[in-house]
This record gives C-alpha cells, sequence and structure tokens, in this order.
C-alpha cells in the first residue's frame, strides 16, 4: 500500500528502499590522509513493483496517468520502519509490460517505477557539519556528576545498582 | 547558500559560480562577481544589492545586480557584480594632492553615479592604520576605480571585496596565516615563474609653473601646470645571479608615487615580485580564507608555502571548496606541533599541526571520544585552549584530561560533566547489551 498525492493504492506490490547518505562533489583526501567527506544528507529511494488487478484496470490507469504526469515531484506516503513517511519525490523509470495471449486476451504486468526523494529526509545544519571533530556529550536526559544510567528500551534512565544484605544485615 | 533582494530571500538556486579575486601588487583592482540561477516565477529588477549568504546567514557577497535576465519559465539568471564596478562609471578631475591625507582622498573616490552629473558614496571602510597616510602627487583625469588602484599602491593597501557588507580597504599583510591540515586536500601544487632580477620604482616631484618645450608636464583641472621631475630607483634580487638575464619590473608613470613613499613601494613591490612562486590548494573553505588575505599551506608532509589569495574559486556542497591561488608565494620554515593528550599521565590520544615558526597558535582541544579496554570514555581537556608561540623546530605540548562519561558494560557512569548537549544517538553506538 502506498499512497501518491492524496490518492492511497491498497495493491499487491513489493517496495524496496534505499537510504543514501550522499556525499557532495567536494568530498576529497585531505593533506592529514583522512577523507573529508562533505554529506549533504541522507536521501531515500524506493523501487514499487506492482501487480495490476484485472478487475481493476482502471485504477491501474489513473496510477500509470499519475505516475507519468510531467511534474517536479509527487507527496508520497510510503513506509518507512515501523511506520509511514511523506516525502516530496520524483518518478522515474516507469515501466510494464503489454502481454497479448492467442485468442486476444490481453493484459498488463511487471509493472515497476521509482521513488525518488527530492529532498533529504536528515541533514545536520551547517554550524554542526563545520564543528565536526569536537564529539558532542551525549544527551542522556539531564544527568549530574555522580550519577549511573542505564540504556535500556532506547533511554538512558537511572541506574540503581541491587543491594544485598549479608548475615549481620550488612548493606552493601 | 541563498540570495537577499530588497528585503526577500531566494533559497532555490542553482549553478552558483563565485570567485572573487584580490591583487595586492596593485596592478590591478579586479572586479568580483557571482552569477546563479535563481528559480522563481517573481521578475528581479537589475540595479540594486543582492546578498549572497550561508546557511548560518554568513555574508559571502554583497554585490549590485548587473543584470536579471529570465532564461527559461522558472529561472532568473543573476549577475551581481562588487561595487569596484560602480567606481568605473564616474571619471574624477585631474587633481593635485599635496599631503591629503588617504581617509580625505577616498572620500571623493568612493562614489558611483547616481544619475546624470550626480554621483552618490559608496559604504567602505579604511583601515585605521592606513587613514593617516599622506598622499601627495598628481593624478590625472581617470575613473574611481583606477584612482582608487593608484592610492592603494601609494599607501600599500589592496581591496577587500567579498565576505563583507561594505568595499574595505586593508593593508597588505606580510604574516601567513596557517590553513590547518585537515582543511587542505591532497595536495598543493607549486610553480615556479620566471625570475625577477629586479624592481624599479619611479618616484615624482611637481613644481608649478611654465612648462618649456622639453619639459614633461601635466596640468589639473583648474589649468595649472606642473613641471614633473622624475627618479628611478632600483632593488634587485639578491638571488639572481649575474648569469641570469636581465628580467626587471619597472613601476613607473604613477604619480601619487613621491620622494617620501617610494622606498617603502619599492620593498613591497620587491616582496611580490621577488618571490616568484604561485601555488594552487584546495582548501575547505567557509567564507575563511579571504582573498588579499596571506596564508601558508601544506606542500608536504613537513613543508609550507605562503602566499597572498589571489583568488578563491568555490564549489558548493553542505560546506564550500575553495581552489585558492596563492602569488607572491615563498616557502615558510615550519614544524610540526604535537598536542597529547594525558589522562593519569598516559596518552591517550595526540593531534599534529603543521604551523609556520613563530606562529602564534590558539588551539581548541576537543573533547576526546576514546574507547579502551572495553570503557568508552568521553575525556574532555582541563584547559579549553592551548596557546603558544611555534618555535623554529618540531615541538610537543601536553594537555591533561578528565573523564567526563565512562560507559561499560551497557551502564553509563557521569563522572564530570557541565552541560549536555542535544545530540542523540552518541553514546549509544557503544552500548553492550
Amino acid at each position: 500500500m502506498f499512497t501518491i498525492d492524496g490518492l492511497t493504492w491498497d495493491i499487491p506490490c513489493d517496495i524496496d528502499r534505499v537510504m543514501e547518505v550522499r556525499p557532495s562533489d567536494i568530498s576529497g583526501l585531505l593533506m592529514d590522509k583522512t577523507w573529508f567527506n562533505d554529506v549533504l544528507g541522507t536521501y531515500l529511494r524506493y523501487s514499487v513493483t506492482l501487480a495490476a488487478n484485472p478487475d481493476d484496470m482502471t485504477a491501474y490507469y489513473q496510477i500509470m496517468e499519475t505516475l507519468n504526469a510531467p511534474v517536479d515531484g509527487h507527496a508520497f506516503v510510503l513506509p518507512y520502519n515501523e511506520s509511514t513517511i511523506q516525502i516530496t519525490a520524483r518518478v522515474e523509470n516507469v515501466r510494464d509490460v503489454y502481454v497479448m495471449l492467442p485468442g486476444g486476451a490481453t493484459y498488463w504486468k511487471g509493472t515497476k517505477f521509482d521513488v525518488i526523494a527530492n529532498g533529504p529526509t536528515k541533514e545536520q545544519a551547517l554550524g554542526e557539519v563545520i564543528a565536526r571533530g569536537m564529539s558532542p556529550l551525549p544527551d542522556v536526559s539531564g544527568p549530574r556528576e555522580g550519577d549511573i544510567y542505564i540504556y535500556t528500551n532506547g533511554a538512558w534512565t537511572p541506574y540503581t545498582a541491587p543491594s544485598y544484605a549479608d548475615a549481620d544485615d550488612m548493606q552493601f | 547558500m541563498h540570495l537577499i533582494i530588497d528585503l526577500q530571500e531566494y533559497d532555490r538556486l542553482k549553478g552558483l559560480s563565485f570567485a572573487p579575486g584580490a591583487d595586492v601588487t596593485g596592478d590591478t583592482l579586479p572586479i568580483n562577481e557571482f552569477a546563479v540561477d535563481v528559480i522563481t516565477d517573481a521578475e528581479i529588477a537589475a540595479g540594486q544589492y543582492a546578498e549572497l549568504r550561508d546557511e548560518l546567514d554568513n555574508l559571502w557577497a554583497k554585490y549590485w545586480i548587473i543584470t536579471a535576465r529570465r532564461v527559461s519559465e522558472s529561472a532568473v539568471r543573476v549577475v551581481a557584480r562588487s561595487e569596484l564596478a560602480l567606481l568605473d562609471g564616474v571619471t574624477l578631475p585631474a587633481t593635485m594632492y599635496a599631503n591629503t591625507t588617504a581617509a580625505a582622498v577616498l572620500e571623493d573616490v568612493m562614489v558611483r553615479k547616481a544619475s546624470a552629473g550626480i554621483v552618490a558614496p559608496i559604504d567602505y571602510a579604511l583601515d585605521s592604520t592606513l587613514e593617516n597616510i599622506a598622499i601627495s602627487g598628481f593624478c590625472p583625469k581617470q575613473s574611481a576605480r583606477e584612482r582608487l588602484q593608484w592610492v592603494c599602491m601609494a599607501i600599500g593597501a589592496y581591496v577587500k571585496t567579498a565576505f563583507n557588507t561594505m568595499t574595505e580597504i586593508l593593508p597588505i599583510e606580510n604574516d601567513a596565516t596557517p590553513v590547518p591540515l585537515n582543511k587542505t586536500f591532497w595536495r598543493p601544487s607549486v610553480t615556479e615563474g620566471e625570475l625577477i632580477t629586479e624592481v624599479r620604482v619611479t618616484a615624482y616631484s611637481f613644481t608649478a609653473g611654465t612648462p618649456s618645450t622639453t619639459d614633461q608636464y601635466v596640468t589639473d583641472e583648474g589649468g595649472t601646470h606642473y613641471i614633473v621631475q622624475g627618479q628611478t630607483i632600483s632593488l634587485a634580487n639578491p638571488n639572481a645571479t649575474a648569469a641570469e638575464p636581465d628580467n626587471p619590473v619597472e613601476i613607473e608613470g604613477v604619480y601619487l608615487i613621491n620622494g617620501d613613499n617610494a622606498s617603502a613601494i619599492l620593498s613591497r613591490m620587491a616582496a611580490c615580485y621577488f618571490r616568484n612562486r604561485t601555488v594552487e590548494a584546495d582548501v575547505i573553505d567557509n567564507a575563511e580564507f579571504v582573498p588579499g588575505q596571506r596564508v601558508a599551506v601544506a606542500v608536504s608532509a613537513d613543508a609550507m608555502e605562503g602566499g597572498n589569495i589571489e583568488s578563491a574559486s568555490f564549489a558548493f556542497g553542505k560546506q564550500a571548496r575553495a581552489r585558492l591561488t596563492l602569488v607572491a608565494a615563498a616557502p615558510v620554515e615550519a614544524g610540526k606541533l604535537t598536542v597529547e593528550y594525558l589522562w593519569d599521565g598516559n596518552k591517550v590520544h595526540e593531534d599534529k599541526y603543521l604551523l609556520p615558526a613563530g606562529y602564534a597558535y590558539t588551539i581548541e582541544n576537543p573533547y576526546l571520544d576514546i574507547t579502551l579496554a572495553a570503557h568508552r570514555y568521553i575525556f574532555r581537556p582541563d584547559d579549553a585552549t592551548i596557546t603558544g608561540t611555534m618555535p623554529a623546530l618540531d615541538a610537543t605540548v601536553q594537555q591533561s584530561v578528565g573523564v567526563a562519561l565512562d560507559l561499560h558494560e551497557g551502564i553509563l557512569h557521569v563522572i564530570s560533566v557541565d552541560s549536555i548537549t542535544e545530540e542523540t544517538d552518541e553514546i549509544t553506538i557503544g552500548v553492550i547489551a
């Protein structure tokens, strides 16, 4: 299932996802022998393979007309981890195969297209990028000196060491 | 990058070209420009200022739009030039200066044509060390740009027209600022130019009077004639051998050179022309290295070349990369500075810098993210910066660090923190579940 320009198509499809951390052309080797990677941002690219429903070819034709519209981009809602993501993306390489069978039966199959995000879904601010190399202290939800934290269930939480008591009720 | 024109912001730009230059020899005053396709449906008018700014809103250039032409249904090609281009449109009268301060001369020079016969001042800043230098001598009828060039030659200045809100007139630098190794791309090239064997400068004096037929003379706007006498002084290149073919540089016909400033001008010209190397270096340049500035770049692991930035041709990604052309370049005595970071007396990290001898450095100490014996430590330096002066030879300085955070087997011990940034995901990478 995916959504183009507000229309959701609940049809069988395979969706390949590529997450590209894209460097710019100005990246290169530096005199300190390290690589300068000028990351523009993270761009998403999906390749969608869908199956036309022979009982609803009108919907299929509508999808194809939407996909081949000569516009800069479409508003897509596509799967992203456990949820979905909304991106403005261009459509490239729309292709399908027209099958003709003896006896006059015809249908479309092998429909594929690429969805390439027009902008990054993740991007660092220029100030952060320039300051790279200064290791930032992590966000551990406001620790104080002497605190101990443990990372559980995706978050840092205060950690209390288990205590024990010996036979004389001495606490450890 | 984005443009601001008449308070309107345009952030959809394509094909930006920006390669500002500066001339420290006084030979020319380059007119800088940027050109860019602005993706917009709106019309953009020429004859107004356009500001080129980066994501952090730092100003890269404030230039006058020369042309704004629609090149497609969605794009307007904007070409904007530095204010020096406006000086070309103003003709200044022939003038004799007698101990006039540079500040006073420039008030008349820094103007643009506002309408027929009317000129308007251009905003500019003259460095305070140059303000009171006396200008004496004659200037013929010439454009304001050419007059500015003569003044720069006379007072030892160059014009900076990038990365500023107004044109700046600054003294020519002698000391080179090093470009860090981690901002210099592999690897700069050095070209040896032809050897200049001698620099000759002609100084002039003027006497009001009626010239004879054999006298050289000039005439000011009021019709007063001045008889001109010239005297040439010279300086031979100490590196030129007797076998070298004679190849002098002669500076003559600049009537603002006089007996008082000739030897200083000769020294400056010799410093430029006798250092006959050119260096091409690609650097990460987020508006830090500016045409006209004198910088030193590493050309190998242990050698640096210093020169004045004649031009900086920019390519833009997230950050900016500039191809710097350094002129009047020469080898710079340099040494390696090693900064050792010590924890309980043990070295946990070191950084190396290649710096010119005598350079007064200030190094910002980084937080260190280091894994030792299954502990992931964030070390914080005991001092924010290290300062000192680079000796002629290699040197080592030490900086103690303490543990700020200690991550071990999924448990994070907070040892010493002042503040916590909003960065996320950083420490989670090393979590041992």
